[in-house]
């Protein structure tokens, strides 16, 4: 009802103007055009796809609205060599063989909204289900496949994502999204408000949804150590309530420059039936918020010479309903824990001649964390106790230097080199660089070769922190970063107007991974081994007629540098050799109808080397191909010649089964086939 | 004439030939018995109950045996083990119940797989007792009376022992065995104590391997700085508890284990480390039962794995076993299941450990029996729990366990 009441307010305000004609224009750009879209991603400066140094792929708001994504995480599914695991709380996103493991929940990409980090802190994990932005704020999603250190700092591990958001003057008005989903034989839905408009020279917009999503009935899949015990049993109460808030305001001034305030809000509210420490419990949930509010002046001094400065504040930690529970009739875990952190930074870009650009910059980031505390709480009195070592308060702070340097000694040729130099109080000095080259070729093809470092850093809970199950893992305070070197070609095949197609290799060393091990009698995490990681990407897109659509393939074979291992054993777990990906949209302007279809291969992949002891022995899930179906009408105006868009999605569309790789004796089950159906209003 | 004597002498011959097969036929090695499963740790962190617990019940079963049987079959007990592990029980029950086709089952030992055994045994419709399972979770089974036990429940351990310390400790600290048992006893110690009193709780693992290490436990626990702390282990980690505190140089003033420490294996493993550690147990009476199994016990199997507490149990469930069969006068489950309360509960002539005959003589003339065992009075309650809930305070002095006071 206030959705409805603020429509109705701000319809009345504003003017109304047509607002489809961006998307209009989105649908009919063919693929050359499309592969001349600007990103910021991979230099911070503004270039085509075919001249940035990176593996880079967009994922257009025009691919979210045709396939039906909700999510970030489900969009991210698409890109060549990302893998992601749904564990049903939220997805866990592996790239090029590697993933973060349990619990990890997509921590070994950089994820930023408009430039700013957004992870959450104490795991350094994110959030990219429902609860992360309103997916209809997004304009497009910049990924960077590969090293990304020199530039971003820790965490730009094997991934860079960076969410860049729509203009309120592209938005111009707002719309209301209502969406019903049925999930084995669930109901649940969504509601999503966006509003956005330019007055004058000040740009503004902001976007909120909340779900209510069950996803109850599922068991635990025969592939599991622990299956015997939990056969017979299903999944319930396994409701989430994602709620996120997303907002920017842009003042323009010739004096001042551009000044941007935007804010985050993230609120992961889950139960977790198929978390480790609670299978099947009923009443195991998750409760996390996460947020930041920043602003950043950007002034252009001359032509030559810009500059930014910005701050910027995040807070998060447990909500109050965060309740975790074994399944003991007795008593439940309650966390305390958070953080508290500042940013701040000044940046310069310097176009020193034709040929040459620089960007470099300082910035400061000061973490207070507060460290995990655990406490049981018993179910009938309330009374609590404490459950471990209390850590207190420790700050994690760093300061980061970095330089880029940009050459083009023509217009066929570009050459950069990156140098980051970070120091951190805890884990110490970490120095990054990249070089790379981007060659034109004729038929507006380009070749790249590129090599960079990068590094993972060790987060508050992997250093400090107590058991959250008997005989769990403890905190490693001695703990080193992840350290990553990459060396990866890329050649655009084609690049006409109708069909564009790339391939790629790569080839990364991974020093000090993170595996869980003994120190000092006791589970921690540990600098084990070294991971040798190589293969190649591939992606074509076409267009013909009304038809279009594009398929990728990834292929890595990722294993341990360990000669005391056989073959199978050195094989890394969790994320499948090869993965194939095929997407076919059909348009009907005539009758403003747009079909889309995709397909998935994902391949056999290892179960979890936690899974594997408990079994007793090597084993693997199971291949499986999975097929999603969209259709959606497209300028389609019934009021005041405003859009309205009807969409229906059948996911999972012949109902396979499937299993993801899970821990500590269980595996995840797949959803069913799912529907649907959803309203937008444009206002 | 003489035709006629030799002819005799053949048939004769003939007959005794004939006769002699006939008696060696009456011996047949194809003899019935009633099996009885006994499922016991061999294996895991109470691995080697199987000896003094084990050997427990067949004194008891060959007593029985000695004295004729029951129906005119003998007892056999078929043993299996547990591994200190719930999966590991649950199979073991299966199996006894598939393959032996067992009419009733003695064990488990720990909690976790007295719990694990108790469906399957509920399920195929087989009596089960067991003999070390503390947890106030096995009262509350929906058992249908096929589930009992020998040893006192730990609701009233916890209350007990928190009584006994209340006056003399104002906070205290836990240390527990992440599994039924430990959570078990933690809780109801928790309670009568206070909960606001309980500094800190940490659990470690059930089966942590060797290689576990208690220091950040310990640690974690001392951080706060309890009056006391309560451990609540079975013997292996137990001792490993103890051995780490002393070898950190710390003491065991203060220190209170829980009544699965009060065994030699304890002892053995722990070493010097455990003098001055204090803990409770339940309290075994001195009377004429606990005085026959002893005897009869360190005679046969000697003094080394001889254990009154434990093997005072497993003897008890052996026992009570026998003596229910032959009350109902047959030996399937409903009837020994329903017959259990009859020969352990008054009224009826006591009978201590070792009167089998006296038990049998009585029973057979449609008397009644009241069984007073080795590890205690044995009176049964709804639930087929023992209602003796007497307590000691122990106290380790030279490596020896010293009998402090009696605590209710």
């Amino acid at each position: 009802m206030i959705l409805f009441i603020s429509v109705f307010i701000i319809n009345s305000v504003f003017a109304q103007t047509d607002t489809t004609n961006h998307y209009i224009d989105l649908f009919d750009m063919d693929l050359e055009q499309l592969s001349n879209i600007k990103i910021t991603t991979a230099t911070k400066t503004s270039e085509k796809i075919s001249e940035a140094p990176s593996i880079i792929r967009v994922i257009t708001q025009k691919e979210i609205r045709e396939y039906g994504y909700k999510t970030v995480g489900e969009a991210l599914s698409q890109v060549p060599s990302f893998s992601v695991i749904n564990d049903h709380l939220s997805p866990n996103v592996g790239v090029r063989g590697i993933n973060g493991g349990m619990r990890a929940w997509s921590k070994i990409i950089k994820v930023m909204i408009d430039g700013q980090p957004v992870s959450f802190r104490p795991s350094t994990a994110n959030f990219l289900g429902r609860d992360f932005i309103p997916v209809n704020l997004i304009e497009r999603i910049e990924v960077v496949t590969g090293p990304g250190s020199a530039l971003y700092g820790a965490n730009a591990f094997l991934g860079v994502v960076n969410i860049i958001t729509k203009k309120g003057e592209d938005i111009n008005g707002g719309s209301i999204l209502a969406e019903v989903d049925l999930i084995n034989n669930n109901l649940g839905g969504e509601a999503s408000l966006v509003v956005g408009k330019k007055i004058k020279n000040v740009d503004f917009m902001f976007g909120l949804s909340d779900a209510n999503i069950n996803s109850s009935g599922l068991q635990v899949p025969n592939s599991s150590p622990y299956y015997s015990i939990f056969h017979g049993e299903k999944s319930k109460n396994d409701i989430s309530r994602p709620k996120t808030f997303y907002g920017k305001l842009v003042f323009d001034n010739k004096q001042l420059g551009t000044l941007t305030l935007n804010g985050n809000y993230q609120c992961l509210d889950s139960y977790g039936e198929f978390q480790d420490w609670g299978v099947l419990t009923g009443e195991n949930r998750y409760s996390i918020y996460n947020s930041f509010i920043k602003t950043q002046l950007d002034k252009n001094f001359s032509s030559n010479l810009s500059g930014s400065v910005f701050f910027a504040y995040s807070k998060g930690g447990p909500n109050n309903n965060d309740h975790l529970d074994y399944g003991s009739p007795d008593y439940w875990l309650k966390r305390e824990f958070g953080y508290s952190g500042i940013d701040a930074g000044i940046e310069i870009k310097h176009r020193v001649n034709k040929k040459v650009n620089l960007t470099y910059g300082i910035d400061y980031t000061n973490d207070n964390e507060n460290l995990q505390t655990l406490w049981t709480v018993d179910k009938l009195t309330g009374g609590r106790t404490l459950s471990g070592q209390e850590f207190g308060d420790t700050i994690f702070s760093n300061l980061g230097l970095y330089l880029q340097t940009k050459y083009n000694p023509s217009s066929e040729i570009g050459l950069i080199a990156g140098l980051r130099y970070d120091n951190h109080n805890i884990y110490g000095n970490v120095i990054n660089y990249r070089i790379g080259s981007v060659f034109q070729l004729p038929d507006n093809r380009y070749f790249k070769l590129l090599y960079g470092t990068s590094f993972k850093a060790p987060a508050a809970e992997q250093l400090f922190t107590s058991n959250l199950i008997a005989g769990g893992v403890y905190g490693n305070p001695n703990l080193n970063p992840e350290k990553a070197q990459t060396v990866e070609v890329l050649f655009s095949v084609i690049n006409k107007k109708n069909i564009a197609g790339v391939v790629n290799a790569f080839y990364s060393i991974i020093d000090d991974k993170v595996e869980i091990g003994q120190v000092v009698g006791h589970s921690a995490p540990i600098n084990a081994t070294c991971i040798n990681s190589y293969g190649i990407e591939g992606e074509l897109h076409w267009k013909v007629n009304k038809f279009s659509g594009y398929s990728n393939i990834s292929y890595q074979h990722t294993e341990k540098d360990k000669d005391n291992l056989t073959k199978e054993e050195q094989r890394v777990s969790l994320t499948p050799e090869l993965i194939l990906s095929n997407h076919i949209n059909y348009s009907i302007p005539s009758y403003h109808l747009v079909f889309a279809l995709s397909h998935k291969y994902i391949g056999k992949c290892k179960a979890s080397e936690i899974n594997i002891i408990y079994k007793g022995d090597i084993y693997y899930l199971d291949a499986y191909n999975i097929l999603n179906f969209n259709v959606s009408t497209v300028n389609l105006k019934f009021i005041d010649k405003k859009e309205t868009i009807f969409s229906a999605k059948i996911n999972n569309l012949f109902d396979t089964d499937y299993t993801m790789p899970g821990f500590r004796g269980i595996d995840i089950p797949s959803l069913g086939r799912s529907y649907c159906l959803k309203i937008v209003q444009m206002f | 004439m003489k035709r006629k004597i030799y002819f005799s002498v053949v048939i004769l011959f003939l007959s005794l030939f004939i006769m002699g097969t006939s008696c060696n036929n009456n011996t047949s090695p194809d003899k019935e018995y009633i099996k009885i499963g006994l499922l016991l740790p061999q294996t895991g962190d109470l691995g080697g109950d199987d000896q003094y617990m084990g050997n427990a019940a067949r004194l008891a079963a060959s007593e029985i045996n000695d004295v004729g049987g029951l129906l005119d079959k003998e007892i056999k007990l078929i043993f299996k083990d547990t591994g200190t592990d719930s999966a590991k029980a649950a199979t073991a029950a299966t199996k006894v119940i598939s393959e032996d086709h067992v009419i009733a089952i003695i064990g488990g030992d720990a909690s976790s797989e007295a719990l694990a055994i108790a469906p399957v045994a509920i399920s195929n419709n087989v009596v089960q007792i067991a003999v070390g399972a503390t947890s106030p979770e096995y009262t509350n089974l929906d058992d249908n009376n096929y589930c009992w036990r020998t040893p006192p429940s730990d609701a009233f351990q916890g209350k007990a022992l928190a009584k006994y310390l209340k006056p003399k400790y104002s906070t205290a600290g836990i240390i527990y065995i992440d599994n039924s048992y430990g959570k078990g006893l933690k809780n109801a110690f928790k309670t009568a104590f206070g909960l606001d009193k309980i500094l800190i709780e940490v659990a470690f693992p059930e089966n942590p391997g060797t290689g576990f290490s208690y220091k950040l436990v310990i640690d974690s626990v001392l951080a706060t700085n309890p009056d006391m702390v309560f451990v609540i282990a079975y013997y292996k980690s137990g001792a490993s508890i103890i051995n780490t505190l002393i070898t950190e140089n710390h003491t065991t003033d203060n220190w209170y284990g829980s009544e699965a420490l009060k065994n030699n294996d304890f002892l053995t493993e722990a070493g010097n480390s455990a003098n001055g550690l204090n803990g409770v147990a339940p309290l075994i009476s001195a009377g004429k039962s606990a005085n026959f199994f002893r005897t009869n016990f360190i005679n046969i199997y000697g003094e080394q794995t001889f254990d009154a507490l434990w093997g005072g149990y497993t003897y008890d469930a052996m026992a009570l076993l026998g003596l229910a069969i032959k009350k109902a006068g047959e030996y399937t489950p409903n009837a020994i299941k329903n017959a259990l309360s009859e020969i352990s509960n008054p009224p009826g002539d006591t009978i201590y450990a070792g009167e089998w005959e006296k038990a049998f003589n009585i029973l057979d003339n449609g008397g009644e029996i009241n069984y007073q065992g080795a590890s205690g009075d044995i009176d049964f309650d709804q639930n087929g729990d023992v209602t003796d809930t007497r307590y000691e305070i122990w106290e380790i002095q030279n490596e020896e366990f010293v009998h402090v006071e009696d605590i209710k």
